[in-house]
């Protein structure tokens, strides 16, 4: 199988979000849409139904660094949010803790990470978690 | 899979009989993904400057059409801010007769004959349209800042 | 028994397109879309040639043909004259195991009956009963190389078919150093490799455009008298500092991209108008004034610019939040719209299951009604009310059905 370089994979994602071919449930844009390396993107999760999160919308940053693809995005979440993946000093998430990113594939994309990071935020160990005011940030 | 004949073939004419003006050089970790480079044409804004291009040759190239985009910042109706090129045989009229030599060759005529009736980058098309003069000023300064070493 | 030779034929597939040909092909034979001599080839409305499977693959996308653009379909191409099928067919081509060692070449059309039948390099099924394994055809008559043996100096197991390639890890053996043609044991040949004192090496200051070159016990010796080696610290240094620099001019070309083109001069009236004002007198003092003043314009200037360039800075940012902030607020909305729409489309089957619920019950009416108004003319008592009702029922449920539908169509 040709092995899509990261430039062209980013494009792919990008054109995919602007074409609203991703899932309703997240969304994600490039932060500057001058950098020709695409490193930083912007990401939002609309919080999963029938949990603490219902109705709430979460901003994310993600960084893509050169090894992207091969290698996982980093994520830090811009709305406070009280997830036990998340550290509580900065919104970054511990790749330790989050499947997708402990288990990193090339096939993985950002959108995967925002979607995991909603599956977690309804898993019934996380829906009641108590939650910071919405609004606030990190 | 291996690399099919096709490509291999056209790397080889790439390296062995290069069109002036234009290098292309395989990653040699990847041997789909090329290092593009095109000298802006004489007569036109771009005129001494050196862009860098990257191209990579999909799965089922050449059914598809490879894809490119510019690395160096470009002022040009039809190049957006990422890089990506609008020209009609890299979407819809590709055919799989065509090869990486015609595209950068198509590309290069591109940058000598802009097209802003058929835009991707809107502002730039906008202005190509109210103020030519202007606009290729800016292209000038553009291929000066950012396109020559 | 083993199966006799000639009936072991070679499972391995032949890909047409990958094979070396012998004599470049003429130009004329080519596939415009596979670049390779056609194969099974076939001609379009157009009389263009391509391979069988290329042109039905690209069919399969646009239905144009890939060198005239014309409208094209399946059904327009047909097999091409037998001619050129036999002229590329005849293309002399070399064995696909050439890399294993096969020197043979034939014409296209037999290289498959080559490897099926004849090549002593196609990979054939194990003669051994109940192996799995391949070999090449010319070792298929000996023993089975899948066997596991055991290595006879480490005691680990490993398949005949792979000794070789043990041989030259086996932590028991050793290898020979290609430089100074010492053996040893083959855990330490990496260790050894890396300071063997035969290796040709350069000097170390070759990044500075020292072309020295020679054996590694010898290059201590050069080190020592080389002036690139001696100059290396003073020019690693210059390096480093032409690189910052570098870096730095970047920027500040930058700063002065943005400055450019300057904006108009504030004129420096004020400093000069109090000047000649308190020193109205002397020749000199007037000069001296002047470059006073000029200076003052020169420093005056330089703040303009500052403060023209922070409130630039400020003013990007501003937008830059804008921008943040408007997008964010897209998002919202967005988010809002989709929920109201979900909310909406959840009212509406449940209006919609409640209509549905009403026409039931309307039919089960009207059928019951029906089934009233045709059996009440039997019945034996007060017949004309039951008809008079049932008439009168009958142009009420028409007017009610008609409502009914009304909805349903809506």
């Amino acid at each position: 199988m040709a092995k899509v370089p990261r430039n062209f994979r980013l494009l792919e994602e990008l054109e995919k979000g602007e074409k609203g071919q991703g899932s309703d449930a997240c969304s994600l844009g490039l932060a500057d849409g001058n950098d020709i390396m695409m490193s930083d993107w912007n990401g939002t999760i609309l919080g999963p139904p029938h949990s603490v999160h219902e109705n709430r919308i979460y901003s994310l940053k993600l960084k893509c660094g050169e090894n992207y693809p091969d290698a996982p995005p980093s994520v830090q979440f811009i709305s406070r949010i009280n997830l036990p993946c998340v550290d509580q000093t900065n919104g970054f998430v511990d790749p330790t803790k989050l499947s997708c990113l402990s288990g990193w594939k090339r096939e993985f994309t950002m959108e995967t990470v925002l979607l995991e990071l909603r599956r977690s935020m309804a898993s019934p160990a996380n829906k009641k978690l108590p939650q910071p005011p919405e609004g606030t940030t990190f | 899979m291996a690399l099919p004949k096709r490509i291999i073939k056209e790397t080889e004419r790439l390296v062995a009989e290069p069109v002036p003006g234009i290098q292309a050089v395989p990653h040699e970790d990847n041997l789909r993904y090329f290092d593009v480079s095109i000298h802006g044409p004489t007569q036109s804004p771009y005129e001494g400057g050196v862009f860098k291009l990257e191209l990579f040759l999909p799965e089922d190239y050449p059914m598809t059409p490879p894809k490119i985009r510019f690395l160096t910042k470009i002022y040009h109706p039809n190049i957006d801010r990422l890089g990506r090129i609008c020209l009609d045989v890299l979407k819809a009229n590709w055919s799989p007769a065509l090869q990486i030599r015609t595209i950068l060759l198509s590309i290069q005529a591109l940058l000598g004959a802009p097209n802003p009736d058929d835009p991707l980058a809107n502002d730039v098309a906008q202005r190509w349209k109210e103020d030519e003069p202007g606009a290729i000023a800016t292209a000038r300064e553009w291929t000066q800042t950012y396109a020559t070493s | 028994m083993a199966p006799s030779r000639s009936s072991r034929n070679s499972l391995q597939s032949v890909d047409l397109r990958a094979l070396d040909y012998l004599t470049v092909p003429s130009a004329n034979l080519l596939c415009p879309i596979c670049h390779s001599p056609l194969i099974t080839p076939v001609q379009t409305r157009c009389l263009h040639t391509f391979c069988s499977a290329c042109i039905s693959l690209s069919l399969d996308r646009s239905l144009s043909c890939p060198v005239d653009r014309k409208p094209l379909s399946h059904d327009d191409v047909t097999p091409a004259p037998i001619m050129i099928a036999n002229l590329v067919n005849d293309l002399p081509v070399l064995c696909p195991n050439r890399e294993r060692g096969c020197t043979a070449s034939c014409a296209r059309w037999l290289v498959e009956s080559h490897v099926r039948e004849d090549c002593e390099y196609a990979s054939v099924k194990c003669a051994k009963e109940g192996c799995d394994g391949m070999v090449e055809r010319r070792e298929a008559e000996g023993e089975c190389v899948h066997e596991e043996v055991q290595c006879e100096y480490c005691e680990g197991s490993v398949k005949k078919v792979d000794l070789e390639s043990h041989n030259r890890e086996c932590p028991k053996l050793s290898s020979e150093c290609p430089h100074c043609l010492q053996a040893f044991a083959n855990p330490e040949l990496a260790a050894h490799m890396a300071e063997c004192p035969e290796e040709i090496v350069e000097c170390s200051a070759s990044c500075y455009g020292c072309s020295y070159t020679s054996r590694r016990s010898d290059i201590e010796s050069h080190t020592s008298t080389c002036h690139f080696v001696a100059l290396s610290p003073v020019l690693q240094l210059h390096a480093e500092r032409i690189a910052t620099l570098e870096l730095e001019n970047k920027a500040i070309r930058q700063k002065l991209d943005l400055l450019v083109p300057p904006r108009p001069l504030p004129t420096p009236t004020s400093s000069t108008v109090t000047t000649t004002a308190s020193n109205p007198m002397s020749a000199s003092s007037q000069v001296s004034s002047t470059t006073t003043a000029g200076r003052d314009m020169t420093s005056e200037m330089q703040d303009y610019t500052f403060h023209l360039y922070s409130e630039y800075e400020q003013l990007r940012s501003d937008v830059e939040r804008l921008n943040a902030q408007i997008r964010e607020l897209d998002v919202k909305q967005d988010m809002a719209r989709i929920n109201e729409g979900l909310r909406y489309n959840d009212e509406m089957t449940g209006v919609r299951a409640a209509i549905n619920g009403l026409r039931m019950q309307l039919h089960w009416l009207l059928a019951n009604r029906r089934e009233a108004g045709t059996s009440s003319p039997a019945t034996s008592g007060n017949a004309g009310r039951a008809v008079a009702g049932g008439s009168a029922n009958g142009g009420e449920i028409r007017r009610m059905s008609d409502s009914a539908r009304q909805v349903v169509k809506l």
